[in-house]
Order: C-alpha cells, then sequence, then structure tokens
C-alpha cells in the first residue's frame, strides 16, 4: 500500500469518528417543541422580572403551558429545566405573546433574546394580551387541548387576509424599534365568549420599544391604510339619495398608498393617497341597478371614500395631538431626501410640529358580483 | 509527483481568484461597511476593490517582465537567495495564518447556526482534513473544486433575493446624494480586507497554462467578487436599513431569517449548506499557495516532500485555527490580517517593482532559474 492510500484511508477513518453531527443529535422524543411563549411581568415580588410561560406542541403529545417567574428569560429556561423533562425547542416557535402590562414597560429586553437566538426565526408572529398572557393561553390550551396554538397562530398570521389588523413579524418589530423616523404597531388580542374565543381586538401602538396606546378595530383599519400595511377585508358602505339612505351593504377591499412629501422651509407637506379596490359584496335594497343606474357603483365609492377620508384624518389629528410620534410610517420619505439633516431630529417633535399632512381617497370597485 | 498536476487553466484561474476571497467575510460585510459608510455603502465596495484592481495589475506587468516568472526565480533573482527565501517565507507564514483564520471564523458561524454543541475542534479538525486532502491532489484537482463551487455562488445570489423581494424598500437606500467621502473611504478599508486573497495570483500565475491570458482572467475574477459583494451589500441595506443594520453580526445570514417561506421555512440552512464549500475554498488555493511556494524555497522533491510537507500545514493549520478564545476575537484577528494583505497585495509588488527599477537592464527578459 502505498502513502497515498495510507492518507485516503487515515482521511476516511477520521472522517467516520468525526460526523459532527453526531454530538448534535437530539431525539423528537426528547423535545418539547414550543409553538407559542407568553411573557409577563411576574406574577410574585420576589426577585423577578418577568414571568415566561410556554405552549408546547399538541401533535406529540396534549399541549401544555408551563410558567415560571424568573429575572430573565434566559434565567426561566433554567428554572424550568428543573421540573421539565423533556428540552424546549424554539426552531418551530411562531408565535410570541406579550402581556400589556409588560409591554408598556417596554419590549427592549424580551425581544433581545428571540433575536440573538440562530434557531429563532425572525418570521416569528408578536402581539400584545390584553392582560396576563399566561392566563390567555392556559384559556386557549383549556378550551382547544389540540388545536388551541396552531388556531392562534393562524389568527395572527392571516389577520391582514381578513381583517385591518397586521401581521407582525420580529423582524418587524425590531427594524422599528432600531430605525430612525420608524416606530412599531403590533396587534392585539382578547378574550371573548366566556373568556373562552380568541379575538383580534385592535392594534398595540408603540414608541420604539415601548407600548404607548391601543385603537380597536375600527381605528385600526385608518391605521393600516394610512400606514400601507396590506390588507383585505369587508368594508360597510351607505348611499344616500336626496338626503335619504337609498342602499346599505358591504364591499371587500384592499389597500395600498402612495406617499409624496414636499418642503416648505422647516416644514414639510406630506400628500397620502390612499388606494382602495375590490368588489361589491352585498346590497341590502333589492332595486337592481344594471345600465339604468349607471351612477350607482360611482356612489358606493364616493361613499366609501367619503367615510375613509373622515376617518384617517381623525386618526391623523389622534396621532399629532396625542400620540406625536410617527405610527404611519411617512417619516421615511423625508429621510429619503434629507436623511443628513433630518435623521437627528425625527424622532423628536417632528411629526406633531413640522409636519402637514394632506390625504386623498381612491376607491375604485371592480364588479359587483353576479346580482345586479 | 507529476508536476503538471499544478498547472492550472486561465479559466480555472478565475474561479480560484473568486473562491479565495468569497468566504464567510461577505456575511458580516454590510455591517461592516454601512457603519462607516451608511446609505453609501455600495460605493465604499467600488472603491475598496482598487487596491486588489491594483494588485493585480502590479503583479501582472511584475511577472510580465520575465521569461519564467515564477516567485521563487524573481525573488531569488531581485533580492538574492536569502533575502528572496525571506521574502517568501514571510508570503508563507501569511497564507498559513489567513488560511488557518478562515477556517476557524467559518467553524464559528457552523457552530453558531449548524452544530452548538460540537466541541469547536471537531469543526476546524473536519474542515483542514477535507483541504488537506484537496490540497495534496495538486493545483488542477482545486481548480476543479473552485469552479464547481462557484456555481453554487449563483444558488446562494438567488436566495439572497428572496428576501429583497419580499421584504426590501428601495427607500433604504436613498438619498444618493449627500454624500459621506469620508464616511465612504472609512467604509472601503473593511471592504479591501474582505477583497483579501487575490494576492495567491503572486503564485498562482506561474502556474497558468496561458500566461497572455492571466491578467484578463484575474480582472474577470475580481469583477465578479465585486458584483457579488455589490448585491449582497444592498440586499442587506435594501432590507435592514442602515440603522438595523448595525446590530446584527451577520446581516447576511439574518436575512435569510426574515422571510416566511411555505414548506421551505429555513432559508439560512439552505445557505448554509451551500456555504459549507464555500467556506473552505480560501483554506484550499491559501494552502496550496503556501505549500507549493515551500517546496519551491527549499528546492524540494515534489514527489518525495509534497503530501507531507501539505500534512504538516494542516497541523500547523489546525493549532493557529484554535488561538482565538472566541468569536469576536477570531473576527479581530481577521480584521487585522486584512492590514497584513495591503502589505502582501499591494506592499510585495510595489517593492519588486522597486527592486527591479534598481537592477533593470539586467533583469528584463532574462531566462531565470527553471522550475
Amino acid at each position: 500500500m502505498n502513502h497515498r492510500k495510507v492518507l485516503k484511508l487515515g482521511v476516511y477513518i477520521t472522517l467516520l469518528f468525526l460526523l459532527s453531527g453526531c454530538w448534535d443529535a437530539t431525539d423528537v422524543d426528547e423535545l418539547a417543541i414550543v409553538m407559542v411563549a407568553g411573557y409577563d411581568t411576574p406574577m410574585s415580588v420576589v426577585d423577578t422580572d418577568l414571568h415566561v410561560s410556554a405552549l408546547t406542541d399538541a401533535t406529540i403529545g396534549p399541549g401544555e403551558v408551563r410558567g415560571v417567574d424568573a429575572p430573565s428569560i434566559g434565567a426561566s429556561r433554567t428554572s424550568r429545566n428543573y421540573s421539565t423533562p423533556r428540552d424546549y425547542a424554539l426552531t418551530q416557535l411562531q408565535l410570541a405573546l406579550y402581556g400589556e402590562e409588560l409591554a408598556r414597560q417596554g419590549l427592549k429586553n424580551y425581544v433581545d433574546i428571540l433575536l440573538r437566538e440562530p434557531a429563532i426565526k425572525n418570521s416569528v408572529y408578536l402581539a400584545i394580551v390584553e392582560g396576563k398572557a399566561v392566563d390567555f393561553l392556559q384559556s386557549i390550551n383549556e378550551n382547544e387541548p389540540k388545536m388551541g396554538g396552531q388556531n392562534l397562530i393562524t389568527l395572527v398570521e392571516l389577520a391582514p387576509d381578513q381583517s385591518y389588523i397586521p401581521a407582525t413579524t420580529l423582524y418587524d418589530f425590531a427594524l422599528d424599534m432600531t430605525s430612525r423616523g420608524k416606530n412599531p404597531v403590533i396587534p392585539m388580542l382578547r378574550l371573548i365568549h366566556g373568556e373562552k374565543v380568541p379575538e383580534l381586538s385592535g392594534i398595540a401602538i408603540f414608541k420604539k420599544d415601548t407600548m404607548i396606546d391601543k385603537v380597536g378595530q375600527l381605528e385600526s383599519r385608518w391605521l393600516m391604510m394610512l400606514r400601507g400595511l396590506q390588507a383585505r377585508a369587508y368594508i360597510p358602505f351607505t348611499v344616500y339619495r336626496d338626503g335619504e339612505v337609498f342602499d346599505r351593504g358591504s364591499v371587500l377591499l384592499s389597500n395600498d398608498r402612495k406617499v409624496k412629501v414636499v418642503r416648505n422651509g422647516n416644514e414639510f407637506d406630506f400628500y397620502i393617497t390612499i388606494f382602495l379596490e375590490g368588489t361589491l359584496t352585498e346590497r341590502l335594497s333589492q332595486q337592481p341597478v344594471f345600465f339604468g343606474d349607471r351612477h350607482y357603483i360611482k356612489e358606493v365609492e364616493q361613499a366609501i371614500a367619503s367615510n375613509t377620508k373622515t376617518g384617517v384624518e381623525q386618526f391623523i389629528r389622534y396621532m399629532q395631538e396625542d400620540l406625536q410620534i410617527d405610527c404611519i410610517d411617512i417619516s421615511k420619505y423625508a429621510l429619503a431626501k434629507w436623511r443628513k439633516e433630518l435623521q437627528d431630529q425625527i424622532d423628536h417633535d417632528f411629526i406633531n410640529e413640522r409636519v402637514n399632512i394632506h390625504v386623498d381617497v381612491k376607491v375604485t370597485i371592480k364588479n359587483v358580483g353576479e346580482l345586479g | 509527483m507529476d508536476h503538471s498536476r499544478f498547472h492550472i487553466t486561465s479559466k480555472q484561474l478565475i474561479f480560484i481568484i473568486i473562491g479565495t476571497q468569497i468566504s464567510a467575510g461577505v456575511l458580516s460585510l454590510p455591517r461592516l461597511v454601512a457603519g462607516e459608510a451608511a446609505q453609501h455603502a455600495w460605493i465604499s465596495v467600488l472603491v475598496g476593490a482598487v487596491p486588489s484592481f491594483l494588485a493585480i495589475a502590479l503583479i501582472c506587468y511584475l511577472y510580465s517582465r520575465f521569461n519564467d516568472p515564477d516567485f521563487v526565480n524573481v525573488s531569488k533573482r531581485l533580492f538574492g537567495r536569502y533575502l528572496g527565501s525571506t521574502l517568501m517565507l514571510v508570503f508563507i507564514t501569511y497564507a498559513v495564518y489567513f488560511e488557518s483564520i478562515a477556517v476557524r471564523v467559518f467553524a464559528e458561524i457552523t457552530s453558531v447556526y449548524m452544530l452548538p454543541t460540537t466541541p469547536k475542534w471537531a469543526i476546524v479538525l473536519i474542515l483542514i482534513i477535507a483541504a488537506v486532502y484537496a490540497i495534496s491532489l495538486g493545483g488542477q484537482v482545486i481548480g476543479r473544486i473552485n469552479e464547481i463551487l462557484f456555481y453554487l455562488i449563483l444558488f446562494d445570489l438567488v436566495i439572497i433575493s428572496i428576501p429583497v423581494l419580499t421584504d426590501g424598500e428601495i427607500l433604504n437606500l436613498y438619498p444618493l446624494t449627500e454624500i459621506d467621502y469620508l464616511g465612504v473611504l472609512k467604509g472601503a478599508i473593511p471592504t479591501s480586507f474582505a477583497y483579501s486573497g487575490v494576492e495567491v495570483l503572486i503564485v498562482f500565475y506561474a502556474l497558468t497554462g496561458r500566461r497572455d491570458e492571466v491578467f484578463k482572467a484575474a480582472i474577470i475574477g475580481q469583477t465578479i467578487v465585486v458584483v457579488v459583494y455589490l448585491l449582497a451589500v444592498l440586499a442587506a441595506l435594501s432590507v435592514f436599513g442602515i440603522d438595523s443594520i448595525a446590530t446584527i453580526f451577520w446581516p447576511i445570514l439574518t436575512l435569510l431569517k426574515v422571510p416566511d417561506l411555505t414548506v421551505i421555512e429555513r432559508l439560512e440552512f439552505f445557505f448554509l449548506v451551500l456555504l459549507g464549500g464555500l467556506g473552505v475554498r480560501p483554506t484550499l488555493n491559501l494552502g496550496l499557495a503556501a505549500s507549493y511556494s515551500f517546496l519551491r524555497v527549499f528546492d524540494l522533491d515534489f514527489k518525495k516532500y509534497y503530501v507531507p510537507v501539505v500534512i504538516i500545514l494542516g497541523v500547523i493549520m489546525f493549532i493557529i485555527a484554535m488561538q482565538p478564545e472566541n468569536i469576536l476575537e477570531a473576527y479581530s484577528r481577521a480584521y487585522y490580517g486584512g492590514y497584513a494583505f495591503w502589505a502582501i497585495a499591494l506592499g510585495y509588488p510595489l517593492l519588486y517593482h522597486l527592486a527591479s527599477l534598481i537592477r533593470e537592464g539586467g533583469i528584463k527578459n532574462e531566462p531565470s532559474e527553471s522550475a
């Protein structure tokens, strides 16, 4: 055997023994696959800053919720390991819930571990719970022990497909939290129907990492439209003729926006055009509208545009006067033009003192379905 | 050993130039550059490439003045036996150090993302064994490996483009005006370090079959590297923006954690599997350059000593790669290795040109010692 063959043999044998994956091999039976994690202010008042709970996957056994008090999320893992036989696997974590009280204290310290941990994907969804996240999780698990966790994840994930509520990911939050001129918004959850059924109740508005206010379902619609977060949902309308109600119904609309910024000295004029496009899905009047009433569609469009314009203008006043932060993500357009000058000012009284916002709403009804 | 096994084609030289440069460094490049040049980081990527192009021009021009443009011959002719050999040993030391740190950095990334409980020495060892085996087979094999692995970069670029399409925002690259020239220049420094590897041309020039095509091949290879870096930086900037990118260790990997894709789910793992090949290419190319040069310096018989030298080189690489105590120290060493790259890639050719100018007349187009 020449030295080349000896070398080859040596390489093969060494590689065989060094199959590095062996060190990282884990039997799936030894894992508790976490799907939803909850974070709250502490349940006890002694030496803790946080209460961490986790809902594990129900596919390899009944889902379970376990919670511990600890000074930090990392420390909670150690505390949990004293009583949990299986290793918590976070690669399938899909939803992180934060109690409202904790969110109002600031989430920076409680997303750090999620962003730092390579196993956790940045597409994990975030939601704020009205009340305690642990109570919320326990209720979900008690009422739907098999599919509760998965249904909750789907509810949050598909929120923009069926309502004007955003699906905010860890990436979205981190980006808005750390970027100048941006502020995060996160969907809110609550329990209804005797504390059994989860519902998307609105949007939590953040100033960087700290929750400062929340808006309900209707205001969420204006926020989503102004912010340009694309969604698709049913919107009711009323058409008036001669001062009386002529028709009522609903349309299924998707939204988009266009923003233009013009500078006038030290002031900035933002022109936001909201585009709403969709189909008429419901009419309560039985009077058909074919070619004989060709203005009808225009009237529906105008009714929706007018209602939307009123709503978004109210929201803008609320944002500039009460919130005093940019939660509709328009500052980035000013930064894109005058970054050097504005980057240190944009998060300090810019939106409420130096900005005028003008909104135009354009509605397009593409069709009226199968009936006239 | 058959000496012809070290000869490569000019096409393979393109892939070797690319392979020595594009490695784990690209993963952190957007953070390093954007930290200095903000939204104009892409300009820094272009400016940072100037030293590399200059190095190619200087090396090719230097060798074009010799009939037998071998690193060892040229060194000995210009500087004499002892000083020439010393200069070559410095180059060999640099190459071994650089390839060792490249292995360590790649092992760190593998450890963080894929094999967290596997001991670092096991990851480093398995990479070095594979590299030593490939190097022991000679230049042609290294050339072919580089060629095959090059095509993986194209897959990687496709993967990187997915988050750009789903989450990228062109506003993050604006304004195009308001250029901070000092910031761009500061950003060009870490970028120029990311181009380290082009200096292998000092050795591979002589190994390339068609010398008249070397310059063209090296320029093509370097241009491809610039394009890949440019796309990577633009992709990360468009998704993260200048503020967020500063907080992320490996923006290119984090980029792949952003989109939520059905079925595939975790893009970064696909990317890392592909990167598995890319990560060791600098080790292969520099390892071959160091081993080949070592035998030429001491005029050793290739058939008898090449494989033992490569194995000893592997042992030295392992020892150096295990020196950093943690990932931050490994990156720190890699960063300072960048300054050494300037000294080698630009300093050597300039020094050699200076020496040949001093001795001009007696050097030009004279036959030198045969390889």
